[in-house]
């Protein structure tokens, strides 16, 4: 299924923000975009160019849903919550993830 | 996000564009913020935090496209999943696309007809704005009486916004010169006529003022169609002369090819002479001024509405009434007839005829649809609930309901997308069928216009869409039910879960058994009333129509008839004024007793100029006094004879013989003593007769005649033969429309026929629609219990058993669709009664008839898959698993 670049990416994507929001409540965009870079120890770069249009793609597929509210700086923020069908989506990315690290990790000490 | 959200944003992009603005705004706020808390200036904090959004456009155009991208994909996806589970089951579904095309197809046409007869304009330039000006007469229902010519030249006289008015009649008229004399359809028509209309010639010109009036009036317009067959299509006819009705008259124009009339004219009118106005027919004082005679066509001014006309009509009859009260009052005490002048549009004044008719056929194929939408819930249902297993464990792993129906709509929308597309290639067959089958309800002014057009595409397209819903609610509604119970699922059975089905079988019965019990009621009234005792014999009796020459004089008709009636093989041969049956549209009174009060208002009868042999050809008995003879002549005693219900009516239980009535306008109206009484002659498709008139042919003037001739055996007398005797009176006498009498009659209930067939045949396609429908269930529901059959039959089921297990449900909703059905025809049929003339009461046998044919057919339809199910080994089954 994901035999291209851009869909390996596009899973490494929505794996960390499917983690991301998996750990609780709902977050808006400048938000799960401060824990990536947090979590990772400003290691890993996510452009918003990137970040947004994922978010609502991910939306249309029924993994994250989001609402208008008010954020903590007072003004109006789209915030994401993870649904059920996301949390099944996590699953699968994460162990393909695992999978697909162990056996990268696994050439690089071998071959 | 829902369906119609998502479909709102695919076209309110602007809306879409501003939500994620605002988001992306956010976004950028919140980074510019932080660069200042990290200490930059502001300026330096917006120029970081542009720079790190980049560029907004394309961040915007990429969300879009994920919103959009993936709808599509997702939907295409569904689209690609049911096409290949319909194909999966090609026969089930090629079944289910042709009864939807057959329920959209027979939708679709019958509406391509509606849509030409109803809702279109008429072909001509402007037609919204043409009207026809009737008389109406309150006091005795008249609604719809042609004006006279004197009205209506009053009414340009009186009314400066009604100057484009103008009249016709029709006629035959003789056209010589050629090979032989030949007869064409023609029209008498006011100078304007034509301009009117809006009407221009494909060559020479039209009639100018003036034409109408004598000593310029030999002068012709003609169509297309007969300048082609007649004149070869040769433009230099136009100024040449012809000879119509044994005078020469000049070629002024061809009318274009794609023009054809015949509002008010039993026939598309040929030719156009010009009105004679003289003072025959444009003085009051005139013997021929007052009959209703022409049908008028008026075009209002832009600013002239319909009802400022009918008002202004109104205080010009108001005028009328007052200047003349001897022609708008009756009676010996000059009683008011109600007479008020009325504007009707054109179009609805043409189309009033096919109006119930259309919506008679309209209701019956809806019912169709219906029952065709039925069948494909059904079809929907059973596949559907054949993936129940898969439905099931999808919706426990989360898969939205939302996003189930949505696969589940598409199917749906194949199916009804295939059907519409299948219908339409059928309904451009229906229409050239069409055509040709309602020559009658459709005017020729109209039928040409009967094609698929835009608004026949959108009414597909709208019939599509409905039954898309309708297919889909049901098994939609089952659908939301569905809980992932994948206890059940695991099993794949679902006893008891079949009530849904069964309600829409009876659904389905009880549509398709009134249709049936109704369109059999019809075609049951049409065939009775085609074969009751109709009081006259059609059989063997040939009809010529023919026109007496202006040369000829009255004393040329008994030589006509001798001549006929002397050749071999002919029984007896009569002349008349027109056809056998008529409207009774000539007010009579009785003399003698004008202050009876059963003759004080105002009475109308057939009237009939006819030869004495008249009743012996047609076999009408004669049933009191006596027939005329040649002795009955002009300058003798005016006689007539009336009909035995004229005298049920006016002489109850006694005779009228030597009564004398007055009948008739001008020189028709004279007093008349009855000599003799008839037997009622009941028009085709009538229950009952009209008070009907005869009178002498030697003491009446008519140029138009009819012949008829009835042979003495049953073999129809040689039309040569004919033709010679008369010639050999008047060599320059054309005859024409020769046709035996039956035909005649056949062809005036031709309509009626045709719809109690179609009625009949939609009422089959129903019959045919709802036993699939009941096949497809118990099939399906036998298929699901196939393990339960088979172990019941191993531990000792009788077939008999396993028919009740499966089918007994089915019979009851049968039973209870039945019933309902039979109610529902009752009811139908009740109505029909009173729109229909003639159309009998529902009979118990009819129902009873139906009710069997439903059961047997139903009874087969559950035994067929019962009985396979039975019959194979159980054995082999419960291996299976």
């Amino acid at each position: 299924m994901r035999d291209n670049r851009k869909d390996q990416l596009q899973g490494t994507l929505d794996l960390l923000v499917l983690r991301i929001l998996s750990t609780g409540g709902s977050m808006h965009g400048y938000a799960i975009l401060e824990r990536a870079e947090h979590l990772s120890r400003e290691v890993i770069r996510i452009e918003p160019g990137s970040l947004y249009p994922a978010l609502h793609r991910m939306e249309e597929a029924g993994w994250i849903k989001s609402e208008w509210d008010i954020s903590d700086s007072n003004r109006r923020a789209r915030f994401y919550t993870i649904t059920a069908k996301g949390r099944q989506r996590l699953g699968e990315e994460k162990e393909h993830w695992t999978t697909l690290a162990a056996a990268v990790a696994r050439i690089l000490k071998n071959a | 996000m829902s369906i119609l959200r998502r479909l709102l944003n695919l076209w309110r992009g602007r809306s879409l564009d501003r939500d994620f603005d605002d988001e992306l705004r956010f976004h950028t706020e919140m980074r510019v913020d932080a660069n200042i808390r990290a200490g930059m200036s502001r300026p330096d904090a917006e120029a970081e935090a542009r720079r790190h959004m980049g560029s907004t456009l394309l961040v915007k155009e990429n969300m879009r496209e994920a919103r959009v991208m993936c709808w599509i994909e997702s939907v295409a996806h569904d689209f690609h999943y049911g096409a290949r589970l319909l194909i999966r089951r090609p026969l089930a579904t090629a079944l289910a696309v042709l009864t939807l095309s057959l329920g959209i197809g027979a939708n679709v046409a019958i509406f391509s007809l509606l849509n030409a007869a109803l809702l279109k304009p008429l072909p001509l330039p402007e037609a919204d704005r043409l009207v026809t000006i009737v008389d109406v007469f309150t006091a005795n229902g008249l609604t719809r009486a042609g004006p006279t010519v004197p009205e209506l030249i009053d009414v340009r006289k009186m009314s400066p916004n009604l100057q484009n008015l103008s009249f016709f009649d029709t006629r035959d008229f003789q056209l010589t010169g050629g090979d032989e004399p030949l007869r064409v359809f023609g029209a008498r028509v006011d100078a304007l006529f034509l301009t009117v209309l809006g009407i221009r010639p494909a060559h020479g010109r039209l009639f100018q003022q003036g034409e109408n009036l004598p000593g310029q009036d030999r002068v012709v317009v003609i169509t297309d169609g007969l300048w082609r067959r007649n004149f070869g299509g040769d433009p230099s006819v136009v100024g040449r002369q012809i000879v119509l009705n044994g005078a020469a008259s000049t070629v002024l124009g061809i009318l274009p090819p794609d023009f054809s009339f015949d509002y008010g004219s039993p026939e598309p009118i040929e030719i156009f002479v010009p009105f004679p106005m003289n003072d025959t027919y444009t003085l009051r004082t005139a013997p021929f001024a007052n009959v209703r005679r022409v049908i008028a066509i008026a075009r209002l001014k832009n600013d002239y509405s319909i009802q400022a006309a009918a008002t202004e009509l109104q205080s010009i009859s108001r005028v009328l009434k007052n200047d003349h009260p001897e022609l708008y009052r009756t009676g010996s005490d000059g009683r008011d007839t109600g007479f008020v002048m009325d504007v009707i549009p054109l179009k609805e004044a043409i189309t009033a005829g096919s109006r119930s008719t259309l919506m008679l056929l309209f209701a019956a194929v809806g019912l169709v649809l219906l029952i065709a939408c039925v069948n494909t819930a059904q079809f929907l249902l059973s596949q559907w609930m054949e993936r129940e297993p898969e439905v099931a464990v999808r919706r426990a792993l989360g898969a939205g309901g939302m996003r189930l129906f949505r696969q589940f709509f598409i199917e749906t929308v194949i199916l009804a997308a295939l059907g519409g597309i299948a219908g339409l290639l059928q309904v451009a067959w229906l229409i050239r069928a069409f055509r040709s089958f309602f020559s009658s309800t459709i005017p020729v002014v109209l039928i040409g216009s009967v094609e698929i057009d835009g608004t026949v595409l959108a009414f597909t397209a709208v019939v599509a869409l409905v039954t898309t819903m309708l297919c889909a609610f049901v098994p939609a509604l089952r659908l939301s039910r569905l809980q992932p119970a994948l206890r059940d699922a695991a099993r794949g059975l679902a006893a008891g879960r079949s009530r849904s089905r069964h309600i829409l079988i009876g659904v389905e019965v009880a549509i398709s058994a009134m249709l049936l019990i109704v369109a059999g009621l019809l075609v049951q009234s049409l065939h009775k009333l085609q074969n009751a005792p109709a009081g006259y014999s059609a059989d063997g009796v040939m009809v010529l129509r023919m026109r007496m020459l202006a040369a000829s004089p009255e004393a040329i008709l008994p030589q006509y008839v001798e001549r006929v009636a002397a050749i071999p093989g002919v029984d007896s041969a009569a002349l008349a004024d027109a056809s056998l049956f008529g409207p009774a549209n000539v007010e009579f009174a009785i003399e003698s007793r004008a202050d009876d009060a059963a003759t004080l208002s105002i009475q109308s009868a057939g009237y009939r100029i006819v030869s004495p042999d008249y009743f012996k050809t047609l076999r009408i008995p004669l049933l009191d006094g006596r027939t005329f003879t040649d002795q009955d002549a002009a300058g003798r005693l005016p006689v007539a004879i009336v009909n035995e219900e004229m005298v049920r009516r006016f002489w109850p239980g006694r005779s009228p013989i030597g009564d004398r009535i007055r009948a008739g306008a001008g020189p028709r109206e004279a007093t008349m003593t009855i000599v003799g009484v008839a037997g009622n002659v009941r028009p085709v498709l009538e229950q009952t007769a009209e008070p009907q008139i005869y009178v002498p042919y030697l003491q009446q003037t008519e140029p138009n005649k009819i012949l008829l001739v009835r042979s003495s055996t049953s073999n129809h007398v040689d039309v040569a033969a004919i033709k010679a005797a008369i010639r050999s009176v008047q060599p320059e006498q054309a005859m024409f429309n020769i046709q035996p009498l039956t035909e005649i009659v056949r062809r005036s209930s031709a309509d009626s026929r045709t719809i109690a067939m179609l009625l009949a045949g939609f009422a089959a396609l129903a019959l045919f629609m709802s036993v699939t429908g009941v096949y497809t269930v118990v099939s399906y529901l036998t298929s699901r219990r196939t393990k339960e059959i088979a172990i019941r039959v191993a531990v000792g089921a009788k077939a008999r058993d396993v028919l009740h297990l499966v089918g007994s449900q089915t019979l009851v909703a049968t039973l209870a669709g039945l019933g309902f059905g039979l109610l529902g025809s009752i009811a139908s049929g009740a109505a029909l009664r009173r729109t229909l003339a003639g159309v009998m009461r529902v009979e118990p046998v009819t129902l009873v008839l139906v009710s069997g044919l439903y059961l047997a057919v139903v009874i087969c339809a559950i035994c067929v898959p019962a009985l396979k199910a039975v019959r194979v080994d159980p054995s082999t089954i419960l291996r299976t698993d």
